[in-house]
């Protein structure tokens, strides 16, 4: 079993000028280690809590590196000029960071000294608990809505759902930003019935408090060469029709039409 | 917006007279053959040019056109200042001798791939002095140049360039004259067949004999006095004035009292600017082979008190801008951190919807950069970007710096032994001499001789450059755009005679980044990680690589590297850039003054790439080196990206450099690239004190289509380095170029 500190965090990438993983210009800091195995994972680096080896166009890489939050802070803080100026700030990611709670707590309030937006990007399957811990010093979590069925959420991540949809329903009933993001991978969440779960699902959670965005992530498959560098097999996966993020987008805006007094913003990713 | 009902036939109208150039001077140039003699000064004959043209050359009104300005002066349509009546001496033997014994001589000179050099003296790139025309006119520089030659006791030449002064003067005034006869002649002919055309020709013919031979008094005539004053110079006086200056700070007194007055409306004026951002697109022809048209205009900044200039002004002709979306004039923003949030938002904005080439200027490092190369303060204030984005006090500055284009990283390998004969031929023994490299036993002793290197290079480049161009006031003079240059009339020199009150020399250095890397692959791979010695290592890059694959891409993506911000990168970068500052300033030119250092590279790096070997940041032989004060583009976006590039800044010093320093940064395409991330970017770049910023984004799949089928694409635009152009009209290196560095960021 991994060892977590609030000392040092196990990362495997640090990001600045990220665009895409919350408001404005941000630093997304990759954890390394996740407590689901969703068979579309992009960053396969990312599963393990160990540090591995990949092999880069001919050279052996470490990927993954243990980090104090004083260093990290270091890194943050060079951007801090970019964060105030276009309303960004700092996003942790990963793997899933909130397995990584403590030593996110302890920067989360280094950061906030500092008064930068701060966002947890997070899969959702940890006891809530861990995110009671941190709710005071974070922002918004953008959270992922993967499978609505509970047994094709096992089938294809390893885990059930239920832990993950209640800490869903329990950061909204805590009155947190969520943004939500849905991952669309073709013969896995894109059948009608999908659809259907899932507005009927959001539509459920629209009662317990403000969702601030929902971002539709057709699959791509932009991370397939990693597994190979990791020498694991690649997954075999397909991005969703067209017609199906269509139909997706129309009934979330519709969605939210009849939820007036509900702002969403809503954006699909290609 | 009435620009919008005369801008068809305005274009049209121009492109039909345009398709005509070069028109036919050989009459006008006939006469100058006459009037010359073999011991007439070149002040002499520019003095016949200004006569041939008021008393032959025509002038061209356009019925929907508001402004008068152009002159049938022989030029070709995608050419200022270079051809036709004003290229006359220029074109001459004595000038085109010396052009030709000086490229000759850097020829022989120097390696391939050391320097780019087009000519002795900048002919371009010019700013005139505005503030002498709006305040003055003609009139009164004329009778300036009257009352000297009666008050004052001068040399015969001091003489000559006074009354050929004078003649200038009365050329304004008679081609003004045309202008206005003109206009009462059209105004009773079929051109005159709309109310807009009639209300054109009358203002014309109200207003050209007046100005801008005296000065202007409305908003309308000071904008025709720049149109005009501009073309003038650069049809008659064998000068490119690369800018019409900065427009809200110059023409804001007339605007406010126009519209206080009510003799202007905001749309009018707004219909005006539209129209001058316009002139230069619709007298382009965008296919043929010269692409970009080095006409820029300047906004925003501090006025010459240090006052923020963001007013009503400065937001209508952004407004004017967008509107046109025009592929030229380039726009330069002066920025400060006085600016407000909302001048920020609004100039990047600007930047996001024109198809111009957009930069940004940093006044709170140009100014003080500026100040330290001699400059007083009040005039570094007002500086302009002339040309691309080089820049130069206007009214007081003249600066001769686009011709010259050094590659850093070259002098490297000319220490390395690559292909250096020439060069170590051309300096002393005393000042440089070839090394033994397994002499060299620390990486410090090999940044030493890098840097006598540079410096014995940039010493011999500018003493060899001088000695050219003392000649320069004989063959080429431009004593009318000189008279409007402070000192140039008091002390009644030209300023191709060092007459302007700062005559300034520079060349541009690129390939910084290259330079940077190379340093940094041979510190890792021969002095710290001691994999190979030194010999071994220059062997390897003069097998271009071959059966070192793997080491080639380990100097790529595993070594430090300008950009990604680390501290040995940034640490690097700041010793050079400051041992760049110091030894450029042992170089002087033909008036005695210190060399400007400045970081710029137009496109010459790819075409000095293609003579430069193989270098130690895994850059294979006859690749493009880095752009200017870049970091390379080739090196890959793993880490490196908008906020690294902008937080290395704050390692390095640009107030050493007063010919400033160009960032180029290519940015991803994403919907994310918002307004309001850009005016971050921009604004935290000011902050770490960066000197210019200049941003590019396209769809690079796009730019793959055109470049295979082209002729889908004939109005793509891609904003290069410093100008836009329409991509398929591009050469297909520079095409190439783009979309790769394009490439490492999608």
């Amino acid at each position: 079993m991994a060892s977590f500190s609030s000392e040092t965090a196990r990362l495997f990438d640090i990001q600045r000028y990220s665009v895409g993983d919350g408001p404005g210009i941000r630093t997304t800091v990759f954890f390394k280690g996740c407590s689901l195995r969703c068979s579309w994972c992009h960053n396969p680096e990312a599963l393990s809590h160990k540090i591995q080896v990949m092999n880069k166009e001919g050279f052996d890489k470490k990927v993954g590196f243990d980090i104090t939050s004083y260093d990290l802070m270091s890194t943050l803080l060079k951007d801090i000029s970019l964060y105030k100026k276009s309303g960004g700030g700092v996003t942790f990611s990963g793997g899933e960071p909130m397995l990584q709670a403590a030593f996110i707590r302890k920067t989360l309030i280094g950061l906030k000294e500092e008064n930068i937006n701060t966002a947890i990007d997070t899969a959702g399957n940890v006891p809530f608990s861990s995110y009671e811990s941190i709710l005071d010093w974070v922002d918004l979590f953008l959270f992922d809505l993967k499978i609505l069925s509970p047994q094709k959420h096992h089938l294809y991540t390893g885990a059930s759902n239920q832990l993950i949809l209640s800490n869903l329903e329990n950061l909204l009933k805590h009155r947190k930003k969520v943004e939500i993001r849905m991952p669309i991978v073709k013969g896995l969440n894109d059948s009608i019935d999908d659809i259907d779960n899932t507005i009927s699902y959001l539509s459920k959670l629209l009662e317990f408090g403000e969702i601030n965005r929902i971002k539709v992530l057709p699959y791509h498959s932009l991370g397939q060469f990693k597994y190979a560098e990791l020498g694991f097999k690649s997954p075999n996966h397909e991005a969703p029709d067209a017609d199906i993020l269509a139909e997706y987008e129309h009934r979330i805006s519709h969605l939210f039409t009849k939820n007036r007094d509900k702002k969403v913003e809503l954006s699909t990713i290609n | 917006m009435d620009f919008d009902s005369y801008k068809d036939a305005m274009y049209n109208e121009m492109n039909a007279w345009y398709k005509t150039y070069p028109t036919d001077i050989s009459e006008l140039t006939k006469i100058i053959d006459q009037k010359i003699s073999s011991d007439q000064s070149g002040y002499e004959i520019r003095g016949h040019i200004y006569d041939v043209a008021a008393d032959m050359m025509e002038v061209k009104l356009f019925p929907h056109c508001p402004f008068y300005f152009e002159m049938a002066s022989g030029r070709n349509r995608n050419i200022w200042g270079m051809e036709g009546l004003g290229g006359y001496l220029k074109n001459s033997k004595a000038y085109q001798d010396l052009r030709h014994g000086y490229l000759s001589d850097a020829e022989t000179m120097w390696d391939k791939g050391m320097f780019i050099i087009n000519d002795f003296v900048d002919n371009d790139h010019h700013a005139m002095g505005i503030d002498v025309i709006l305040e003055k006119g003609f009139k009164g520089i004329m009778e300036e140049a009257l009352s000297l030659l009666d008050n004052k006791v001068l040399s015969d030449e001091q003489k000559h360039w006074l009354n050929t002064v004078i003649k200038g003067c009365q050329c304004a005034k008679a081609l003004g004259e045309k202008f206005s006869n003109q206009a009462e002649a059209f105004l009773k002919s079929e051109l005159c067949n709309t109310e807009l055309s009639k209300k054109f020709f009358e203002r014309i013919k109200n207003t050209a004999s007046r100005v801008p031979w005296n000065a202007p008094s409305t908003f309308y005539e000071a904008i025709n006095s720049l149109i005009f004053a501009r073309e003038m110079f650069n049809s008659l006086d064998g000068v490119g004035i690369c800018t019409y200056g900065r427009l809200d700070k110059v023409l804001l007194p007339y605007y406010l009292q126009d519209i206080e007055t009510g003799a202007i409306t905001q749309e009018e004026a707004y219909d005006l600017c539209a129209t001058l951002i316009s002139l230069t697109d619709a007298r382009w022809d965008y296919s043929q082979n010269q692409v970009e048209t080095s006409t820029t205009i300047c906004l925003g900044g501090l006025d010459s008190s240090g006052n923020v200039i963001d007013n009503p002004l400065t937001r209508l002709i952004f407004q004017a801008i967008v509107d046109c979306n025009t592929l030229n004039p380039k726009i330069n923003i002066r920025v400060t951190d006085q600016h407000s949030q909302g001048f920020y938002d609004a100039a990047v904005h600007v930047s996001r919807n024109t198809r111009s080439s957009v930069s940004f200027l940093n006044d709170e490092v140009i100014v003080p950069a500026m100040v330290n190369g001699g400059l007083e303060k009040t005039h570094a204030l007002n500086y302009v970007g002339g040309g691309c984005q080089e820049v130069v006090a206007e009214g007081t500055q003249v600066s001769s710096r686009a011709c010259w284009y050094l590659n850093l990283s070259r002098v490297l390998t000319a220490v390395l032994g690559q292909n250096s004969s020439k060069t170590y031929q051309t300096l002393d023994s005393s000042s440089a001499h070839p090394i033994e490299l397994k002499d060299l036993k620390t990486f410090d002793e090999l940044y030493r001789e890098v840097i006598s290197m540079l410096t014995a290079v940039s010493v011999k480049f500018s003493e060899h450059l001088a000695s050219y161009q003392q000649h320069w006031k004989k063959v080429n003079p431009a004593p009318l755009y000189s008279s409007t240059l402070l000192s140039c009339l008091k002390s009644a020199t030209d300023m191709s005679a060092g007459g302007a009150k700062y005559t300034s020399t520079t060349f541009a250095t690129g390939a910084f980044g290259t330079l940077v890397d190379s340093l940094l692959g041979i510190k890792h791979i021969v002095f710290d990680e001691k994999r190979l010695s030194l010999s071994e290592f220059v062997e390897v890059l003069n097998s271009n690589f071959e059966n070192h694959t793997l080491l080639q891409k380990y100097l790529i993506s595993e070594i430090p590297y300008f950009g990604d911000d680390s501290e040995e990168s940034n640490e690097m970068a700041a010793r050079l850039m400051k041992d760049i500052e110091l030894l450029q300033k042992e170089c002087r030119n033909f008036a005695d003054a210190q060399y400007h250092p400045t970081f710029y590279s137009y496109h010459t790096n790819i075409y000095l790439g293609m003579d430069t070997p193989a270098t130690a940041d895994g850059r294979l032989a006859g690749r493009p080196v880095s752009r200017s004060v870049s970091p390379s583009d080739y090196k890959g976006n793993n880490r490196r990206n908008p906020a690294t590039d902008i937080h290395a800044l704050k390692a390095l010093d640009y107030k050493g450099f007063p010919g400033a320093a160009i960032q180029y940064m290519t940015l991803p395409i994403a919907n994310e690239q918002s307004d309001t991330i850009l005016s971050a970017v921009l604004q935290t770049f000011v902050e770490n004190g960066g000197s210019i910023l200049e941003y590019q984004f396209n769809d690079v799949e796009i730019l793959k289509k055109a470049q295979e089928n082209p002729e889908n694409f004939p109005e793509l635009s891609v904003r290069v380095c410093g100008f836009s152009a329409k991509f398929t009209a591009l050469d297909k290196t520079v095409q190439q170029e783009v979309i790769e560095r394009l490439s490492q960021v999608a």
